[in-house]
């Protein structure tokens, strides 16, 4: 409780700080003088793009001395990591119809337990199509038809994205940003029409869902675009039931927007919690975004998730994965195939985000200036185990090509809570990109 | 307990942000002006004033000044270089590219090179953003900044003849900047403009423009809080001509709080074309 308040402090505290600058009055001399006409830069602009980012991070974890989940008496936990990633996209248009996008990466990822690295599995050269699609719009733009592999997100959440229905769940509470995989889409054929304030768009994807058999599932989009920003998504998968979600945004003054999302299921997200009987699981996120004169933001945002265990089903999962994993490392185990197999769906379990029911996300962030530190402070809460993760951010553009970011996260809970179970107490990461 | 801190939270965040755009409301006029009434105001203006012009020449004064950012309904183009500087020291360019057609305005990242092909739309009072790289097209505050001192909505512009009343227009000796800065040197007459929000929580519930008298162009204007508090002001400083109308050239925008965190613009290339409505939609910004 005493950290929550800390972390929520240390969340609130620049707004307060950046009122108190001091600076001397001088008479600002007019830039264009010296740095003539910028032409050229902006004939620089035109269809054609190759954008090449090379980025390269190293992750320190300070692991919890035993996790209750771990079968082995040795660290199975990996507390450093280092990841080099190229990452091309190549966009070109050959007239004002057609026009392609690529973007592939290459990955170069080392992993250790223990901190050597010198001993760990190195897996090097993977490389992923995260987008590859041929795209027809019509001369006046209202049509558009695209055919390939594609990541269309229509979520307005900033750190609950429920209605992305492609994406079913959260592999992390935060997306990794640095994993350029968080990119890699789905293959399929979608088309939009747009009129006016309305849009509606159609998508038939090759399904990948964890959770249903389907290798195909549909999806149809209504939206309408105004002060009250509503769209209405229609997803069905093969061998289920209509998934139903909906977004509603509003701009409530020039400085708050207000986002809200509901999801609808007839299926749980989830392998390893049972289905109940006759029900159907909702998703709810609400939330709102305020602009700050200092420029700073604050995003708070509210999600409750039916697909999440209730606390007897938590309380008998972790409990039983945690006696699992105990036999097993005292040697004491009668069925070492179920013992395993309990121990390592409790960790794949955990590996996944939005275990629970209620959460609450708290974001602040400084204005974004090109030249300047970016900050960023924010903690996830689970409402209902009342553990948490605090995290912090800075990043700064040193030159045109080269940028750095530093991030930390802080987890804090029970042994047998939510973000209590993630096997780090702490984890740093420094991450540099140079973009060609 | 944990919810009910942060049911607390909410509510007192939610209190001191509705608090501080409410507080002082009490000390702006409250008088709603339009059409039939101007001219009666402008009377009772005169009684207190032997400078006052009339308010239907306000109404004249503020179209002519959105006439020079823009061709009324006729879709146009400009660019735009903003240089932001924070505590006297050079910090950040960028460079945007603008289409705009009636209350819409489509805007693209030129440079810096990790903002490039960056989106913004602006729909009325709504705004969108679409960063490349990402699939997700997030709704923004016109309030955001975008540069420096220049916000969103800076740079998509502003219609002041339907966003704003004209709420007073008089003559007056100029005072020099919103702080006093040359009071007592050589004062010039100039038309000093009264405007205020239409719609309640703008981020710029009243703005002041001090218009020359001889060229009606705007010299400066002063942007206000609700809480009647100085949160921008805005200097004309150079108009050029394009396809023979007088446009806005360059604007310094300094902050009154932070002194020495200013921000140049620069508008160039002005340009009338057609413009497809299509582009103005956000599922457009992804194409």
């Amino acid at each position: 409780m005493v950290r929550f308040l800390i972390c929520v402090l240390v969340i609130v505290m620049p707004l307060v700080c950046s009122g108190f600058q001091l600076a001397e009055d001088v008479e600002p001399l007019d830039p264009f003088l010296e740095v003539e006409t910028e032409q050229a830069a902006f004939l620089q602009q035109n269809e054609n793009m190759l954008r090449v980012e090379l980025k390269s991070y190293f992750q320190q974890n300070r692991l919890k001395q035993q996790h209750p989940f771990n079968p082995s008496n040795e660290d199975i936990f990996v507390d450093a990591k280092q990841v080099n990633i190229m990452d091309f996209t190549v966009v070109s248009s050959w007239d004002n119809n057609w026009s392609m996008k690529i973007r592939q990466d290459l990955r170069y990822q080392n992993e250790s337990v223990e901190s050597n690295l010198a001993n760990s599995d190195i897996e090097p050269n993977q490389s992923t199509l995260l987008e590859g699609l041929l795209r027809y719009k019509s001369d006046d733009n209202r049509l558009g038809i695209e055919l390939g592999r594609n990541k269309p997100q229509w979520s307005t959440g900033i750190s609950f994205d429920i209605a992305n229905i492609l994406q079913p769940q959260r592999s992390q509470p935060y997306i990794d940003v640095d994993s350029v995989t968080s990119y890699q889409g789905w293959d399929m054929i979608s088309t939009q029409y747009i009129d006016e304030h309305w849009s509606i768009g159609g998508y038939i994807v090759e399904s990948e869902s964890p959770f249903l058999t389907g290798d195909r599932e549909l999806v149809v989009r209504f939206a309408y675009q105004g002060d009250n920003s509503v769209s209405i998504l229609l997803n069905q998968v093969e061998g289920a039931d209509l998934t139903y979600a909906a977004t509603w945004s509003r701009l409530l003054s020039d400085n708050i927007v207000f986002r809200s999302e509901w999801t609808l299921h007839d299926y749980r997200l989830s392998n390893s919690l049972n289905l109940e009987e006759s029900k159907s699981y909702q998703r709810l996120m609400t939330g709102i975004a305020i602009t700050f004169a200092s420029g700073w933001s604050l995003f708070a945002e509210y999600l409750y998730n039916e697909h999440g265990a209730s606390p007897a089903e938590w309380r008998e999962l972790t409990l039983e994965t945690m006696l699992a994993a105990q036999r097993l490392r005292m040697e004491q185990s009668n069925n070492l195939a179920q013992d395993f197999s309990l121990t390592f769906s409790g960790l794949d379990f955990i590996n996944q985000g939005w275990l629970r029911k209620n959460y609450f996300s708290l974001l602040m962030r400084s204005q974004e200036v090109s030249d300047d530190w970016l900050w960023m402070f924010s903690l996830q809460s689970s409402l209902d185990d009342d553990s948490l993760l605090f995290r912090f951010e800075t990043a700064k553009n040193l030159s045109d090509n080269l940028s750095i970011r530093f991030q930390g996260e802080l987890f804090d809970g029970c042994e047998l809570c939510e973000y209590g179970l993630n096997p780090n107490q702490s984890t740093m990461r420094m991450v540099f990109s140079w973009l060609f | 307990m944990h919810k009910l801190l942060i049911i607390f939270f909410f509510g007192l965040l939610l209190m001191v942000t509705f608090t501080s755009h409410s507080f002082n409301g009490s000390s702006l006029t409250k008088r709603q002006i339009t059409g039939d009434n101007l001219d009666k105001l402008a009377g009772e203006v005169d009684k207190d004033t032997q400078n006052s012009l009339t308010l239907a020449e306000a109404q004249q004064k503020l179209n002519y000044i959105d006439s020079l950012r823009g061709y009324d309904k006729q879709g146009f183009s400009f660019h735009l270089t903003n240089v932001s500087y924070k505590q006297d020291k050079r910090q950040t360019v960028n460079r945007l590219m603008v289409k705009v057609m009636d209350e819409q305005s489509l805007v693209e990242y030129v440079s810096p090179k990790r903002q490039k092909r960056r989106k913004i739309l602006k729909q009325g009072n709504n705004m969108w953003m679409h960063i490349p790289g990402t699939r997700n097209i997030l709704r923004i505050t016109p309030a955001q900044r975008l540069i420096g001192q220049a916000s969103n909505g800076d740079v998509t512009g502003t219609t002041f003849s339907s966003d704003y009343d004209v709420m007073s227009i008089t003559l007056e000796k100029h005072q020099g900047n919103a702080q006093g800065k040359d009071e007592g040197k050589d004062q010039k007459e100039v038309i000093k403009l009264e405007l205020t929000a239409k719609r309640k929580n703008t981020a710029y519930q009243k703005i002041i423009f001090y218009l020359d008298v001889e060229t009606q162009l705007p010299i400066s204007s002063d942007f206000y809080s609700r809480s009647n508090r100085l949160l921008k002001r805005a200097e004309y400083r150079e108009f050029k001509k394009y396809e023979n109308q007088l446009k806005i050239h360059k604007i310094l925008l300094t902050d009154p709080i932070n002194q020495g965190s200013y921000t140049w613009m620069k508008f160039d290339q002005y340009r009338k074309h057609d413009i497809n409505p299509a582009l103005f939609h956000k599922d457009s910004l992804l194409r």
